[in-house]
Protein backbone atom coordinates (compact mmCIF):
# COMPACT_ATOMS: atom_id res chain seq x y z
CA UNK A 1 0.00 0.00 0.00
CA UNK A 2 1.03 3.52 -0.74
CA UNK A 3 2.10 5.59 2.26
CA UNK A 4 1.22 9.27 2.40
CA UNK A 5 1.78 12.18 4.75
CA UNK A 6 -0.71 14.78 5.89
CA UNK A 7 -1.39 16.88 8.97
CA UNK A 8 -4.01 16.75 11.72
CA UNK A 9 -4.14 19.81 14.00
CA UNK A 10 -0.66 20.78 12.80
CA UNK A 11 0.84 17.39 13.63
CA UNK A 12 2.34 15.53 10.69
CA UNK A 13 1.05 11.97 10.51
CA UNK A 14 1.68 9.03 8.23
CA UNK A 15 -1.10 6.83 6.90
CA UNK A 16 -2.01 4.38 4.18
CA UNK A 17 -3.86 5.80 1.20
CA UNK A 18 -7.66 5.48 1.53
CA UNK A 19 -7.64 5.03 5.29
CA UNK A 20 -10.22 7.34 6.80
CA UNK A 21 -9.35 10.43 8.79
CA UNK A 22 -10.98 9.23 12.03
CA UNK A 23 -8.98 6.02 12.09
CA UNK A 24 -5.67 7.85 11.56
CA UNK A 25 -6.55 10.44 14.19
CA UNK A 26 -7.30 7.75 16.75
CA UNK A 27 -4.04 5.94 15.97
CA UNK A 28 -2.22 9.20 16.67
CA UNK A 29 -4.03 9.94 19.90
CA UNK A 30 -6.21 12.76 18.56
CA UNK A 31 -9.75 12.52 19.88
CA UNK A 32 -12.66 13.12 17.53
CA UNK A 33 -16.11 12.38 18.98
CA UNK A 34 -18.11 9.87 16.94
CA UNK A 35 -21.20 7.70 17.29
CA UNK A 36 -22.30 5.93 14.13
CA UNK A 37 -19.06 4.49 12.74
CA UNK A 38 -17.79 1.02 13.52
CA UNK A 39 -14.43 0.09 11.98
CA UNK A 40 -15.60 -3.51 11.56
CA UNK A 41 -18.58 -2.49 9.39
CA UNK A 42 -17.30 -1.13 6.07
CA UNK A 43 -20.39 0.77 4.97
CA UNK A 44 -20.91 2.44 8.36
CA UNK A 45 -20.41 6.10 9.13
CA UNK A 46 -21.37 9.49 7.81
CA UNK A 47 -24.83 9.77 9.30
CA UNK A 48 -24.59 11.08 12.85
CA UNK A 49 -22.42 14.09 11.75
CA UNK A 50 -20.79 14.38 15.17
CA UNK A 51 -17.30 13.70 13.77
CA UNK A 52 -17.27 16.74 11.44
CA UNK A 53 -13.81 18.28 10.85
CA UNK A 54 -12.36 20.95 8.58
CA UNK A 55 -10.48 19.56 5.58
CA UNK A 56 -8.14 22.02 3.84
CA UNK A 57 -6.77 21.12 0.43
CA UNK A 58 -5.62 23.13 -2.59
CA UNK A 59 -6.54 26.34 -0.82
CA UNK A 60 -10.14 25.28 -0.27
CA UNK A 61 -11.88 24.24 2.92
CA UNK A 62 -14.72 21.77 3.33
CA UNK A 63 -16.50 20.42 6.38
CA UNK A 64 -16.38 16.63 6.11
CA UNK A 65 -17.33 13.67 8.27
CA UNK A 66 -13.97 12.26 9.35
CA UNK A 67 -15.26 8.70 9.69
CA UNK A 68 -15.59 8.18 5.94
CA UNK A 69 -13.30 10.81 4.40
CA UNK A 70 -10.30 9.16 2.70
CA UNK A 71 -6.90 10.71 3.42
CA UNK A 72 -4.83 12.22 0.62
CA UNK A 73 -1.30 13.63 0.30
CA UNK A 74 -1.06 17.20 1.56
CA UNK A 75 -4.44 17.20 3.26
CA UNK A 76 -4.76 19.46 6.29
CA UNK A 77 -7.29 18.45 8.94
CA UNK A 78 -8.39 20.72 11.77
CA UNK A 79 -10.53 19.23 14.49
CA UNK A 80 -10.97 22.02 17.04
CA UNK A 81 -11.57 25.26 15.14
CA UNK A 82 -14.36 27.64 16.29
CA UNK A 83 -16.44 26.69 13.21
CA UNK A 84 -16.22 22.96 13.89
CA UNK A 85 -17.02 23.48 17.55
CA UNK A 86 -20.05 25.63 16.77
CA UNK A 87 -21.49 23.19 14.25
CA UNK A 88 -20.81 20.18 16.48
CA UNK A 89 -22.62 21.89 19.33
CA UNK A 90 -25.56 22.61 17.06
CA UNK A 91 -25.77 19.00 15.94
CA UNK A 92 -25.51 17.67 19.47
CA UNK A 93 -28.13 20.11 20.71
CA UNK A 94 -30.62 18.94 18.08
CA UNK A 95 -29.75 15.33 18.79
CA UNK A 96 -30.19 15.83 22.53
CA UNK A 97 -33.65 17.29 21.97
CA UNK A 98 -34.49 14.26 19.87
CA UNK A 99 -33.19 11.54 22.21
CA UNK A 100 -33.01 13.01 25.74
CA UNK A 101 -32.81 9.51 27.23
CA UNK A 102 -29.65 8.31 25.48
CA UNK A 103 -26.83 8.41 28.05
CA UNK A 104 -24.12 8.54 25.37
CA UNK A 105 -25.62 11.60 23.73
CA UNK A 106 -26.21 13.33 27.07
CA UNK A 107 -22.58 12.69 28.03
CA UNK A 108 -21.24 13.88 24.66
CA UNK A 109 -23.37 17.02 24.82
CA UNK A 110 -22.12 17.76 28.30
CA UNK A 111 -18.51 17.43 27.10
CA UNK A 112 -19.32 20.11 24.57
CA UNK A 113 -20.94 22.36 27.12
CA UNK A 114 -24.64 21.67 26.55
CA UNK A 115 -26.71 20.82 29.60
CA UNK A 116 -30.20 21.53 28.22
CA UNK A 117 -31.16 21.93 24.55
CA UNK A 118 -32.90 25.14 23.50
CA UNK A 119 -35.32 23.10 21.41
CA UNK A 120 -38.43 21.30 22.54
CA UNK A 121 -37.67 17.77 23.72
CA UNK A 122 -39.25 14.90 21.87
CA UNK A 123 -42.25 13.16 23.41
CA UNK A 124 -45.60 11.65 22.52
CA UNK A 125 -46.29 9.99 19.19
CA UNK A 126 -42.96 10.57 17.50
CA UNK A 127 -40.90 9.54 20.49
CA UNK A 128 -38.01 7.30 19.41
CA UNK A 129 -36.58 6.32 22.80
CA UNK A 130 -32.77 6.36 22.31
CA UNK A 131 -32.55 5.89 18.54
CA UNK A 132 -30.53 8.49 16.60
CA UNK A 133 -31.49 6.87 13.26
CA UNK A 134 -27.87 6.36 12.23
CA UNK A 135 -28.59 3.08 10.43
CA UNK A 136 -25.69 1.11 11.89
CA UNK A 137 -28.01 -1.74 12.92
CA UNK A 138 -29.27 -2.05 9.35
CA UNK A 139 -25.73 -2.11 7.97
CA UNK A 140 -24.69 -4.75 10.51
CA UNK A 141 -27.68 -6.94 9.65
CA UNK A 142 -26.86 -6.78 5.96
CA UNK A 143 -23.08 -6.83 5.98
CA UNK A 144 -22.03 -8.88 9.01
CA UNK A 145 -24.97 -11.22 9.53
CA UNK A 146 -26.22 -11.26 5.97
CA UNK A 147 -29.97 -11.63 6.51
CA UNK A 148 -31.25 -8.03 6.03
CA UNK A 149 -34.12 -8.45 8.45
CA UNK A 150 -34.35 -4.74 9.24
CA UNK A 151 -34.23 -1.58 7.14
CA UNK A 152 -34.64 2.15 7.62
CA UNK A 153 -38.36 2.93 7.42
CA UNK A 154 -40.03 6.21 6.44
CA UNK A 155 -38.36 9.49 5.54
CA UNK A 156 -37.18 12.58 7.31
CA UNK A 157 -38.55 13.12 10.81
CA UNK A 158 -40.18 9.67 11.03
CA UNK A 159 -37.09 7.77 9.89
CA UNK A 160 -36.39 4.77 12.08
CA UNK A 161 -35.02 1.24 11.79
CA UNK A 162 -37.46 -1.65 11.83
CA UNK A 163 -38.79 -4.80 10.29
CA UNK A 164 -41.18 -4.44 7.31
CA UNK A 165 -44.45 -2.79 8.48
CA UNK A 166 -43.11 -3.25 12.04
CA UNK A 167 -44.47 -6.80 12.01
CA UNK A 168 -42.46 -9.78 13.33
CA UNK A 169 -39.86 -10.52 10.67
CA UNK A 170 -39.69 -13.86 8.91
CA UNK A 171 -35.97 -13.75 8.19
CA UNK A 172 -34.66 -12.37 11.50
CA UNK A 173 -32.52 -14.99 13.24
CA UNK A 174 -32.45 -13.33 16.67
CA UNK A 175 -28.66 -13.07 16.88
CA UNK A 176 -28.68 -9.68 18.61
CA UNK A 177 -25.78 -8.25 16.61
CA UNK A 178 -27.82 -5.07 15.94
CA UNK A 179 -28.42 -4.57 19.67
CA UNK A 180 -24.72 -5.02 20.36
CA UNK A 181 -23.63 -2.59 17.63
CA UNK A 182 -26.13 0.16 18.50
CA UNK A 183 -24.10 3.15 19.77
CA UNK A 184 -26.86 4.38 22.08
CA UNK A 185 -28.33 1.08 23.28
CA UNK A 186 -31.73 1.73 21.71
CA UNK A 187 -32.59 -1.80 20.60
CA UNK A 188 -34.21 -3.90 23.28
CA UNK A 189 -33.21 -7.55 23.55
CA UNK A 190 -34.61 -9.68 26.34
CA UNK A 191 -33.71 -13.21 27.33
CA UNK A 192 -36.19 -14.90 29.62
CA UNK A 193 -35.99 -18.61 30.24
CA UNK A 194 -35.76 -20.28 26.85
CA UNK A 195 -37.20 -17.41 24.81
CA UNK A 196 -35.55 -14.33 23.42
CA UNK A 197 -37.52 -11.25 22.46
CA UNK A 198 -36.17 -8.84 19.87
CA UNK A 199 -37.87 -6.68 17.21
CA UNK A 200 -41.29 -7.78 18.51
CA UNK A 201 -40.67 -11.43 17.76
CA UNK A 202 -40.16 -14.29 20.18
CA UNK A 203 -37.42 -16.79 19.45
CA UNK A 204 -37.20 -20.20 20.97
CA UNK A 205 -33.71 -20.89 22.29
CA UNK A 206 -32.03 -24.21 21.68
CA UNK A 207 -31.20 -25.95 24.95
CA UNK A 208 -28.00 -27.89 25.47
CA UNK A 209 -28.64 -31.62 25.63
CA UNK A 210 -26.14 -32.09 28.47
CA UNK A 211 -26.54 -29.18 30.88
CA UNK A 212 -30.01 -28.00 29.79
CA UNK A 213 -28.96 -24.38 29.40
CA UNK A 214 -30.64 -22.45 26.54
CA UNK A 215 -27.82 -20.91 24.53
CA UNK A 216 -28.64 -20.12 20.88
CA UNK A 217 -31.89 -19.28 19.00
CA UNK A 218 -33.19 -22.13 16.83
CA UNK A 219 -33.49 -19.73 13.89
CA UNK A 220 -29.80 -18.91 14.12
CA UNK A 221 -28.88 -22.60 13.92
CA UNK A 222 -31.01 -22.87 10.78
CA UNK A 223 -29.17 -19.91 9.28
CA UNK A 224 -25.68 -21.22 10.15
CA UNK A 225 -26.54 -24.68 8.81
CA UNK A 226 -27.85 -23.10 5.62
CA UNK A 227 -24.87 -20.81 4.99
CA UNK A 228 -21.95 -22.94 6.14
CA UNK A 229 -23.26 -26.47 5.61
CA UNK A 230 -22.21 -27.44 9.14
CA UNK A 231 -23.82 -30.52 10.61
CA UNK A 232 -26.88 -29.81 12.74
CA UNK A 233 -25.87 -32.21 15.49
CA UNK A 234 -22.91 -29.91 16.24
CA UNK A 235 -25.34 -27.57 18.01
CA UNK A 236 -26.80 -30.22 20.33
CA UNK A 237 -24.34 -29.32 23.05
CA UNK A 238 -23.40 -25.84 24.24
CA UNK A 239 -19.76 -24.67 23.94
CA UNK A 240 -19.10 -25.68 27.56
CA UNK A 241 -20.22 -29.26 27.13
CA UNK A 242 -18.74 -29.93 23.67
CA UNK B 1 -26.22 -9.86 27.17
CA UNK B 2 -24.00 -12.86 27.25
CA UNK B 3 -25.72 -15.14 24.84
CA UNK B 4 -24.35 -13.40 21.74
CA UNK B 5 -22.97 -16.35 19.93
CA UNK B 6 -21.62 -15.86 16.45
CA UNK B 7 -22.23 -12.48 14.89
CA UNK B 8 -21.77 -9.95 17.66
CA UNK B 9 -18.14 -11.02 18.34
CA UNK B 10 -17.30 -9.94 14.79
CA UNK B 11 -18.17 -6.37 15.73
CA UNK B 12 -15.70 -6.11 18.59
CA UNK B 13 -12.82 -3.75 17.91
CA UNK B 14 -9.81 -5.46 16.36
CA UNK B 15 -7.12 -3.11 17.70
CA UNK B 16 -4.98 -4.84 20.33
CA UNK B 17 -3.38 -3.02 23.25
CA UNK B 18 -2.11 -6.17 24.95
CA UNK B 19 -0.55 -7.93 22.01
CA UNK B 20 0.13 -11.56 21.25
CA UNK B 21 3.59 -13.06 21.62
CA UNK B 22 3.77 -12.67 25.38
CA UNK B 23 4.94 -15.61 27.45
CA UNK B 24 1.87 -16.74 29.34
CA UNK B 25 1.23 -20.46 29.82
CA UNK B 26 -1.03 -22.30 27.45
CA UNK B 27 -4.68 -21.69 28.18
CA UNK B 28 -4.05 -18.73 30.47
CA UNK B 29 -7.40 -17.04 31.08
CA UNK B 30 -5.71 -14.21 32.94
CA UNK B 31 -3.89 -13.04 29.78
CA UNK B 32 -7.24 -13.22 28.01
CA UNK B 33 -8.80 -11.11 30.74
CA UNK B 34 -6.07 -8.45 30.42
CA UNK B 35 -6.58 -8.38 26.66
CA UNK B 36 -10.34 -7.92 27.01
CA UNK B 37 -9.91 -5.22 29.65
CA UNK B 38 -7.53 -3.31 27.38
CA UNK B 39 -9.88 -3.70 24.41
CA UNK B 40 -12.69 -2.21 26.47
CA UNK B 41 -10.57 0.71 27.69
CA UNK B 42 -8.96 1.66 24.40
CA UNK B 43 -5.93 3.75 23.62
CA UNK B 44 -6.10 6.61 26.12
CA UNK B 45 -5.05 4.51 29.07
CA UNK B 46 -2.20 4.50 31.57
CA UNK B 47 -1.57 1.24 33.36
CA UNK B 48 0.33 0.66 36.58
CA UNK B 49 0.86 -3.01 37.18
CA UNK B 50 1.94 -4.71 40.34
CA UNK B 51 4.41 -7.58 40.21
CA UNK B 52 2.78 -10.83 39.29
CA UNK B 53 2.18 -13.27 36.48
CA UNK B 54 0.98 -10.66 34.01
CA UNK B 55 3.92 -8.34 34.61
CA UNK B 56 6.44 -11.17 34.23
CA UNK B 57 5.01 -12.61 31.04
CA UNK B 58 4.34 -9.31 29.29
CA UNK B 59 7.72 -7.63 29.73
CA UNK B 60 10.76 -9.91 29.41
CA UNK B 61 13.52 -7.33 29.03
CA UNK B 62 13.98 -6.29 25.42
CA UNK B 63 10.32 -6.82 24.55
CA UNK B 64 6.92 -5.69 25.71
CA UNK B 65 3.36 -6.74 24.97
CA UNK B 66 1.88 -3.35 25.83
CA UNK B 67 0.70 -0.77 23.32
CA UNK B 68 -0.15 1.79 26.00
CA UNK B 69 1.95 3.61 28.65
CA UNK B 70 2.69 0.99 31.26
CA UNK B 71 4.54 1.16 34.57
CA UNK B 72 5.75 -1.83 36.49
CA UNK B 73 5.74 -1.14 40.21
CA UNK B 74 6.42 -3.20 43.28
CA UNK B 75 3.92 -5.65 44.72
CA UNK B 76 2.27 -3.29 47.15
CA UNK B 77 1.89 0.08 45.47
CA UNK B 78 0.13 -0.19 42.10
CA UNK B 79 -2.87 1.73 43.43
CA UNK B 80 -0.66 4.35 45.09
CA UNK B 81 1.32 4.92 41.87
CA UNK B 82 -1.77 5.24 39.68
CA UNK B 83 -3.37 7.69 42.10
CA UNK B 84 -0.16 9.75 41.82
CA UNK B 85 -0.38 9.55 38.01
CA UNK B 86 -3.97 10.75 38.12
CA UNK B 87 -3.20 13.65 40.43
CA UNK B 88 -0.12 14.59 38.38
CA UNK B 89 -1.94 14.56 35.06
CA UNK B 90 -4.72 16.66 36.54
CA UNK B 91 -2.20 19.34 37.46
CA UNK B 92 -0.43 19.16 34.08
CA UNK B 93 -3.76 19.57 32.32
CA UNK B 94 -4.67 22.53 34.51
CA UNK B 95 -1.34 24.20 33.73
CA UNK B 96 -1.84 23.55 30.03
CA UNK B 97 1.27 21.37 29.62
CA UNK B 98 -0.81 18.40 28.48
CA UNK B 99 -3.87 18.87 26.25
CA UNK B 100 -7.15 18.21 28.04
CA UNK B 101 -8.54 14.78 27.33
CA UNK B 102 -10.08 11.87 29.09
CA UNK B 103 -7.49 9.37 30.23
CA UNK B 104 -8.28 6.07 31.92
CA UNK B 105 -6.02 5.42 34.89
CA UNK B 106 -5.87 1.74 35.59
CA UNK B 107 -4.07 -0.17 38.31
CA UNK B 108 -3.81 -3.90 37.84
CA UNK B 109 -2.74 -6.53 40.26
CA UNK B 110 -3.10 -10.19 40.97
CA UNK B 111 -4.87 -11.51 44.02
CA UNK B 112 -1.63 -11.50 46.01
CA UNK B 113 -0.96 -7.86 45.19
CA UNK B 114 -4.55 -6.95 46.01
CA UNK B 115 -5.70 -9.12 48.89
CA UNK B 116 -2.43 -9.51 50.78
CA UNK B 117 0.37 -7.08 50.05
CA UNK B 118 -1.35 -4.06 48.49
CA UNK B 119 -4.46 -4.11 50.65
CA UNK B 120 -3.63 -0.95 52.60
CA UNK B 121 -2.61 1.06 49.58
CA UNK B 122 -5.72 -0.04 47.68
CA UNK B 123 -7.89 0.99 50.59
CA UNK B 124 -6.18 4.37 50.69
CA UNK B 125 -6.57 4.99 46.98
CA UNK B 126 -10.26 4.07 47.08
CA UNK B 127 -10.81 6.29 50.09
CA UNK B 128 -9.08 9.33 48.50
CA UNK B 129 -11.56 9.18 45.64
CA UNK B 130 -9.17 9.29 42.67
CA UNK B 131 -10.72 8.89 39.24
CA UNK B 132 -9.17 5.48 38.64
CA UNK B 133 -9.99 1.83 38.10
CA UNK B 134 -8.47 -0.99 40.07
CA UNK B 135 -8.63 -4.33 38.29
CA UNK B 136 -7.82 -7.42 40.31
CA UNK B 137 -7.02 -10.59 38.39
CA UNK B 138 -7.82 -13.28 40.88
CA UNK B 139 -6.26 -16.66 40.10
CA UNK B 140 -6.48 -17.73 43.71
CA UNK B 141 -2.78 -18.17 44.61
CA UNK B 142 0.70 -16.78 43.90
CA UNK B 143 0.99 -18.58 40.60
CA UNK B 144 4.04 -16.82 39.21
CA UNK B 145 6.39 -17.94 41.97
CA UNK B 146 5.06 -21.49 41.99
CA UNK B 147 1.57 -21.71 43.47
CA UNK B 148 1.87 -20.47 47.03
CA UNK B 149 -1.31 -19.83 48.94
CA UNK B 150 -2.71 -16.31 49.23
CA UNK B 151 -5.61 -15.05 51.31
CA UNK B 152 -7.71 -15.39 48.17
CA UNK B 153 -7.18 -19.15 47.91
CA UNK B 154 -10.46 -20.99 48.50
CA UNK B 155 -11.04 -23.47 51.31
CA UNK B 156 -9.68 -26.93 50.59
CA UNK B 157 -7.33 -26.02 47.73
CA UNK B 158 -3.97 -27.71 47.77
CA UNK B 159 -1.02 -25.41 47.08
CA UNK B 160 2.72 -25.76 47.68
CA UNK B 161 2.50 -23.90 51.00
CA UNK B 162 -0.79 -25.48 52.03
CA UNK B 163 -0.29 -29.04 50.79
CA UNK B 164 -3.07 -31.55 51.25
CA UNK B 165 -2.12 -34.76 53.02
CA UNK B 166 -2.86 -36.95 55.99
CA UNK B 167 -3.04 -34.07 58.45
CA UNK B 168 -4.18 -31.11 56.37
CA UNK B 169 -7.06 -30.59 53.99
CA UNK B 170 -5.11 -27.96 52.08
CA UNK B 171 -6.07 -24.33 52.52
CA UNK B 172 -7.75 -24.18 55.91
CA UNK B 173 -9.28 -20.70 55.76
CA UNK B 174 -12.05 -19.24 53.64
CA UNK B 175 -11.45 -17.03 50.65
CA UNK B 176 -11.25 -13.31 51.42
CA UNK B 177 -14.25 -11.55 49.91
CA UNK B 178 -12.50 -8.65 48.15
CA UNK B 179 -15.45 -7.14 46.23
CA UNK B 180 -17.30 -6.75 49.51
CA UNK B 181 -14.30 -4.98 51.04
CA UNK B 182 -14.35 -2.59 48.07
CA UNK B 183 -18.10 -2.06 48.49
CA UNK B 184 -17.51 -1.16 52.11
CA UNK B 185 -15.47 1.87 50.94
CA UNK B 186 -18.70 3.33 49.50
CA UNK B 187 -17.12 3.83 46.07
CA UNK B 188 -19.33 4.46 43.01
CA UNK B 189 -18.67 1.21 41.17
CA UNK B 190 -17.73 -2.34 42.12
CA UNK B 191 -18.16 -5.37 39.87
CA UNK B 192 -17.14 -8.98 39.54
CA UNK B 193 -16.42 -10.45 36.11
CA UNK B 194 -14.96 -13.47 34.39
CA UNK B 195 -13.30 -13.76 30.95
CA UNK B 196 -15.57 -16.72 30.18
CA UNK B 197 -18.29 -14.05 29.83
CA UNK B 198 -16.40 -11.64 27.56
CA UNK B 199 -19.20 -9.20 26.69
CA UNK B 200 -20.22 -8.89 30.30
CA UNK B 201 -16.59 -8.22 31.28
CA UNK B 202 -16.05 -5.57 28.61
CA UNK B 203 -19.31 -3.83 29.45
CA UNK B 204 -18.39 -3.66 33.13
CA UNK B 205 -14.92 -2.27 32.43
CA UNK B 206 -16.39 0.36 30.09
CA UNK B 207 -18.86 1.32 32.77
CA UNK B 208 -16.07 1.56 35.34
CA UNK B 209 -14.12 3.83 33.00
CA UNK B 210 -17.05 6.17 32.42
CA UNK B 211 -17.93 6.57 36.07
CA UNK B 212 -16.23 9.46 37.87
CA UNK B 213 -14.37 8.35 40.96
CA UNK B 214 -12.75 5.10 41.97
CA UNK B 215 -14.01 1.81 40.56
CA UNK B 216 -13.05 -1.73 41.47
CA UNK B 217 -13.40 -4.72 39.13
CA UNK B 218 -12.69 -8.19 40.43
CA UNK B 219 -11.97 -10.73 37.70
CA UNK B 220 -11.78 -14.46 38.31
CA UNK B 221 -9.04 -15.68 35.97
CA UNK B 222 -8.71 -19.41 35.67
CA UNK B 223 -5.11 -20.66 35.86
CA UNK B 224 -4.72 -24.11 34.30
CA UNK B 225 -1.20 -24.48 35.70
CA UNK B 226 -2.08 -23.75 39.31
CA UNK B 227 -5.54 -25.25 39.34
CA UNK B 228 -4.24 -28.41 37.70
CA UNK B 229 -6.75 -28.60 34.88
CA UNK B 230 -6.29 -29.33 31.16
CA UNK B 231 -5.22 -26.16 29.31
CA UNK B 232 -8.15 -26.46 26.92
CA UNK B 233 -10.69 -26.22 29.75
CA UNK B 234 -9.93 -22.83 31.27
CA UNK B 235 -12.96 -21.09 29.72
CA UNK B 236 -15.16 -23.97 30.79
CA UNK B 237 -14.05 -23.74 34.42
CA UNK B 238 -14.73 -20.01 34.44
CA UNK B 239 -18.29 -20.72 33.35
CA UNK B 240 -18.63 -23.52 35.87
CA UNK B 241 -17.51 -21.21 38.67
CA UNK B 242 -20.34 -18.85 37.75
CA UNK B 243 -22.93 -21.56 37.07
CA UNK B 244 -22.30 -23.29 40.41
CA UNK B 245 -22.53 -20.02 42.35
CA UNK B 246 -18.92 -20.16 43.56
CA UNK B 247 -18.26 -16.83 41.85
CA UNK B 248 -21.50 -14.88 41.28
CA UNK B 249 -21.36 -12.10 38.68
CA UNK B 250 -22.79 -8.86 40.04
CA UNK B 251 -22.21 -5.15 40.04
CA UNK B 252 -22.75 -2.49 42.68
CA UNK B 253 -23.51 1.00 41.41
CA UNK B 254 -23.66 3.58 44.20
CA UNK B 255 -24.52 0.91 46.73
CA UNK B 256 -27.23 -0.72 44.59
CA UNK B 257 -26.64 -4.39 43.86
CA UNK B 258 -27.57 -6.01 40.56
CA UNK B 259 -27.02 -9.57 39.37
CA UNK B 260 -25.69 -9.40 35.81
CA UNK B 261 -25.90 -13.10 35.09
CA UNK B 262 -28.26 -15.45 36.85
CA UNK B 263 -28.07 -19.14 36.11
CA UNK B 264 -31.58 -20.60 35.97
CA UNK B 265 -30.61 -23.29 38.43
CA UNK B 266 -27.32 -23.56 40.29
CA UNK B 267 -25.27 -26.59 39.37
CA UNK B 268 -23.89 -28.69 42.22
CA UNK B 269 -20.53 -27.36 43.34
CA UNK B 270 -19.00 -30.81 42.79
CA UNK B 271 -19.08 -30.19 39.01
CA UNK B 272 -16.64 -27.35 39.55
CA UNK B 273 -14.41 -29.02 42.14
CA UNK B 274 -14.07 -32.53 40.79
CA UNK B 275 -12.12 -31.81 37.62
CA UNK B 276 -9.52 -29.71 39.36
CA UNK B 277 -6.31 -31.28 40.59
CA UNK B 278 -6.01 -28.86 43.48
CA UNK B 279 -9.30 -30.17 44.93
CA UNK B 280 -8.83 -33.80 44.05
CA UNK B 281 -8.23 -34.96 47.65
CA UNK B 282 -11.59 -33.62 48.86
CA UNK B 283 -14.02 -36.22 50.20
CA UNK B 284 -17.80 -36.07 49.70
CA UNK B 285 -18.16 -34.73 53.24
CA UNK B 286 -15.86 -31.79 52.46
CA UNK B 287 -17.69 -31.06 49.23
CA UNK B 288 -20.98 -30.96 51.13
CA UNK B 289 -19.46 -28.48 53.56
CA UNK B 290 -18.24 -26.32 50.66
CA UNK B 291 -21.69 -26.56 49.02
CA UNK B 292 -23.29 -25.28 52.22
CA UNK B 293 -20.89 -22.33 52.35
CA UNK B 294 -21.43 -21.50 48.67
CA UNK B 295 -25.23 -21.57 49.02
CA UNK B 296 -25.03 -19.36 52.08
CA UNK B 297 -22.83 -16.78 50.33
CA UNK B 298 -24.92 -16.90 47.16
CA UNK B 299 -28.14 -16.27 49.07
CA UNK B 300 -26.50 -13.31 50.78
CA UNK B 301 -25.76 -11.73 47.40
CA UNK B 302 -29.23 -12.54 46.05
CA UNK B 303 -30.90 -10.94 49.05
CA UNK B 304 -28.73 -7.84 48.60
CA UNK B 305 -29.91 -7.66 44.98
CA UNK B 306 -33.47 -7.38 46.23
CA UNK B 307 -34.32 -11.02 46.81
CA UNK B 308 -35.05 -12.15 43.27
Amino acid sequence: MEKIKFTIDGKEVEALKDQNVLEVAQENGIYIPNLCSNPEVKSSGGSCRVCLVEAHQNGRMRLVTSCNYPVREGLEIKTETPLVKRIRRGILELMLARVPDAEVVVELARENGIEEPRFKKDEGENYRYKCIACGLCVQVCEEVVGVSAIAMLNRSYDKKPGTPYMKPSEVCIGCGACAYACPTGAISIKDEGDTRKIWGKEFKMHTCSVCGKPYIPEAQIDWIVKTTGKDRSFFDKCPDCR
Amino acid sequence: MDRFTVFAPRLVEKAEYFTSGHRACQGCAEALAVRLVMKALGRNTIVAMATGCMEIISSPLPTTAWNVPWIHVAFENASAVISGCEAGMKVLMRKGKVPEKKINFVAMGGDGATADIGMGQLSGALERGHDMIYVCFDNEAYMNTGIQRSSSTPYGASTTTSPAGKVSIGQRTQKKNLPQIAVAHNIPYVATACPSFPFDLMEKVKKAANIKGPAYVHILSVCPTGWRIPTSDSIRYGRLAVDTGVFPLYEVVDGKYRMTYEPQKLRPVGDYLKGQGRFRHLKDKDIEEIQRRVNQEYEKIISKCGGM
